[in-house]
């Protein structure tokens, strides 16, 4: 009984909860350097939209959806003609009392033919953490 | 103990030295010209005989305090003269009553004076906001050091009409290579009129987007209509489109509101928050040296970027951003002097051809410290590496001038600075085994005991020694071969007692550094003579090479955590300390040895400060004296 109600609790927190706001985390990437990646989003139900922080201009997300703590968007970023296609996918996790909500989130680049010495670990799935901070 | 204390260039409190003696000292040797119905210069020493002076005169006694510190009083010549044991004791004295006059109330808000973005500034600002990438400052004049010593100082960056003029070439430049870059449209958010969209609808959303982000903070429709007009009047006189829009957009980097950092005055008494778009602006200009970014220009909007985590979170994040490369090169080559290194200052390329042809060695002694600095933030190292370390950063070029084993090296990217760990007895370890800071702190062709010496004194424990006093001859220079080795010539020089008060405490530092050359190369000998690398203090410490005296700078690292405090805080707020300042000061080192000197923890704990996130009341900025602590000193 007690195991029903905590995860009735549980869930309730997490329909209760909103992604709305400004998070930050980084991740590694193929070279072994650290960059900061910062979203923000605005959720009303289970849907969901926003937008990536850039150097110099923000892009928008696209096929985000939330579904209970899953959480998946699109960010697509174009550089010198060339367009790549980021899928971010994962877990929200809402803090309890004197925790920060975090998103474990993996990002995965969709298409494109890599090929010569660049290719190496263009693909790779990137784990990045993210923290709410606002 | 006293004279141990100004020699030794120890914090000691001169609890002995009492109000009285210092009345003593100026009825001495002052009260025959500033006294009576007509005193010299209009000061009178009834002003200054009673304690409560000390908060009500505070002015007057800095005054006092510069000029006996810098021996212009008692006029030179003049008998009786004090000591200079005696001078800086009295200084000391003044230096210590005020400050703990001005911190009875604990830290408090400073004022936040006008500036005009200085050419730095400028440069990445435009680029940032029209998303180009052509350095527009250019052919702007370097501004000048103010403040603590840096160019973002706002004492100097004032606006004559001759550099209006060069921000409005600049502006057009910088424009006209925009409206012709598809990127850069974006960024401004141009959409080119069509049937649905009128020339001046597209003018306007422009403005409604452009706007706020050039003043750095929400703009009125008001606001938008005077840069309108521009584009009307350019449409009028049968400009084209991107034209009209040019024009238009000059206006606005020609604003004041874009071209000069300005908050809104307090106008209450008390201090208060500043807004959160100009702690914003503060926070970018601090560690970016540019424009908030829209991320902070987002946190504002929402009001939290006052919140202690997110504003903590933020530095973090502005930290590890590349843009912080801005901000690091240029406080450390301001605050170390290798700014000049190949521009006003060149080592002589007879005697270092290697130097002189090689543009690889060149960058890379001149970038050491920054990559150093930078380095140790992004590790959160503690600032006590700035003095010693067991790590530094190297080049292959680095290696062979300073004569590393190359196995320091990493394998791949050798050319480029990377951080290893320094082996045992390279010397390398700290800001002195560095190239840049031992080269500027010698002349081109020779080293320089005294300029290190000096060197070290101010950029390291930040209490230069005082000006010599007029009449003093400098050492003569003689051509070929010297006479007598540098450290006899010093020692005649030091005979003279006026000379010696200083140099006993300037000489064995450089001496302690005589091992590295001009360009900071290891040598044993100096033409043709083992060199002596011992120094003795006026206390009696004694040390042999750069290893010994760094352990003795690093037993006064008060002194140079607040040195280093105090031109961080200044660069940060872009203005000379005030005594009120110093209070700020100290309470950021307190916090800072609790948290073992962590870099990160010492910008931390300056954004956290009042000085920082609060405006001065106009009460409080009446009782401030806005007299820098540096010019002073």
């Amino acid at each position: 009984m007690l195991r029903v109600l905590a995860f009735c609790a549980f869930t309730l927190t997490l329909s209760a909860a909103d992604l709305s706001g400004i998070w930050n985390g980084q991740v590694t990437d193929r070279n072994g350097d650290v960059t900061d990646v910062s979203f923000r989003f605005a959720q009303k139900g289970e849907e969901l939209t926003g937008k990536m922080y850039g150097d110099n201009e923000s892009t928008p997300i696209t096929a985000a959806k939330i579904s209970g703590n899953q959480v998946t968007f699109t960010v697509t970023t174009e550089l010198n003609g060339q367009i790549s296609e980021f899928v971010y996918s994962g877990t929200v996790v809402f803090g309890g009392k004197g925790e920060g909500d975090q998103i474990q989130l993996t990002r995965k680049r969709i298409g494109g033919n890599p090929t010569g010495a660049n290719a190496k670990g263009r693909n790779q799935n990137q784990s990045i953490q993210l923290k709410r901070v606002a | 103990m006293r004279k141990l204390c100004s020699l030794m260039l120890l914090a000691c409190p001169l609890l002995a030295y009492t109000f009285d003696e210092a009345q003593g000292f100026l009825n001495t040797y002052c009260q025959s010209c500033h006294s009576g119905k007509s005193p010299a210069a209009g000061f009178n020493l009834a002003d200054v005989n009673a304690t409560p002076s000390l908060g009500r005169k505070a002015d007057q006694w800095t005054r006092i305090a510069a000029r006996v510190r810098n021996s212009e009083m008692p006029p030179p010549k003049t008998t009786p003269a004090p000591s200079l044991d005696q001078r800086e004791t009295f200084v000391k004295w003044i230096d210590e009553s005020l400050h703990a006059e001005a911190c009875s109330a604990g830290p408090t808000a400073g004022f936040n004076p006008i500036r005009r973005l200085n050419r730095s500034e400028y440069s990445t600002t435009v680029r940032e906001l029209l998303n180009i990438h052509l350095n527009v400052g250019h052919d702007l004049p370097a501004d000048g050091a103010g403040g603590q010593g840096f160019d973002n100082a706002a004492e100097v960056l004032f606006l004559s009409p001759v550099l209006a003029e060069k921000y409005m070439d600049a502006a057009k430049q910088s424009l006209e290579y925009a409206i012709k870059d598809s990127r850069a449209r974006s960024r401004i958010g141009i959409v080119t009129p069509n049937a649905t969209l009128t020339p001046i609808q597209s003018a306007h959303n422009i403005l409604q987007g452009f706007l706020p982000r050039a003043f750095r903070r929400p703009t009125s429709e008001q606001e938008i209509e005077p840069y309108l007009s521009l584009f009307r009047e350019a449409q009028k006189q049968h400009q084209t489109f991107d034209q009209s829009v040019v024009y238009m957009l000059r206006g606005v980097l020609m604003s004041p509101q874009f071209l000069f950092r300005a908050e809104a005055p307090n106008p209450g008494p008390q201090p208060r928050l500043v807004d959160d778009y100009a702690l914003a602006t503060r926070l970018s200009y601090f560690l970016w040296g540019s424009m908030p970014d829209e991320m902070l220009f987002d946190l504002a909007a929402m009001h939290k970027l006052h919140e202690p985590d997110v504003l903590k979170e933020e530095i973090g994040r502005m930290l590890r951003s590349g843009k912080s490369m801005d901000f690091i090169e240029s406080f450390v080559t301001q605050w170390l002097g290798t700014r000049e290194l190949g521009k006003e200052f060149v080592p002589d390329p007879k005697i270092f051809p290697n130097y002189a042809s090689d543009a690889d060695l060149q960058g890379d002694i001149r970038f050491q410290p920054i990559v150093f600095f930078h380095t140790l933030v992004a590790n959160n190292a503690p600032v006590t590496d700035l003095i010693d370390s067991n790590w530094t950063i190297i080049t292959k070029k680095l290696s062979t001038l300073y004569g590393l084993d190359k196995s320091v090296l990493r394998k791949d990217n050798q050319e480029q600075p990377h951080r290893v760990d320094l082996p045992p007895g390279t010397h390398r370890g700290g800001l002195l085994g560095m190239s840049a800071v031992l080269a500027v702190s010698s002349y081109p062709y020779r080293t320089s005991p005294v300029l290190r010496g000096k060197w070290v004194l101010d950029a390291i424990l930040g209490s230069p020694p005082p000006p010599p006093p007029p009449g003093v001859p400098a050492l003569v220079e003689h051509a070929g071969p010297q006479p007598q080795t540098m450290r006899e010539r010093l020692a005649q020089h030091r005979q003279d007692p006026v000379c010696a008060s200083c140099h006993s405490r300037i000489d064995p530092i450089g001496f302690a550094l005589e091992n590295y050359n001009a360009l900071g190369q290891w040598r044993t000998e100096d033409g043709g003579k083992p060199i002596d690398n011992s120094g003795e203090l006026p206390d009696g410490t004694k040390f042999e090479g750069p290893d010994k005296l760094k352990e003795v700078l690093l037993q006064k690292k008060e002194l140079f955590l607040k040195n280093l405090t105090s031109r961080m805080l200044g660069y940060a707020l872009g203005r000379g300390l005030t005594r009120q300042d110093s209070c700020t000061v100290d309470s950021i080192m307190s916090g800072l040895a609790e948290q073992g000197y962590k870099s990160q923890a010492l910008i931390e704990a300056i954004v956290m400060s009042p000085a920082f996130r609060y405006q001065a009341g106009a009460r409080q900025l009446k009782t401030q004296a806005s007299t820098s602590t540096r010019s002073i000193q």
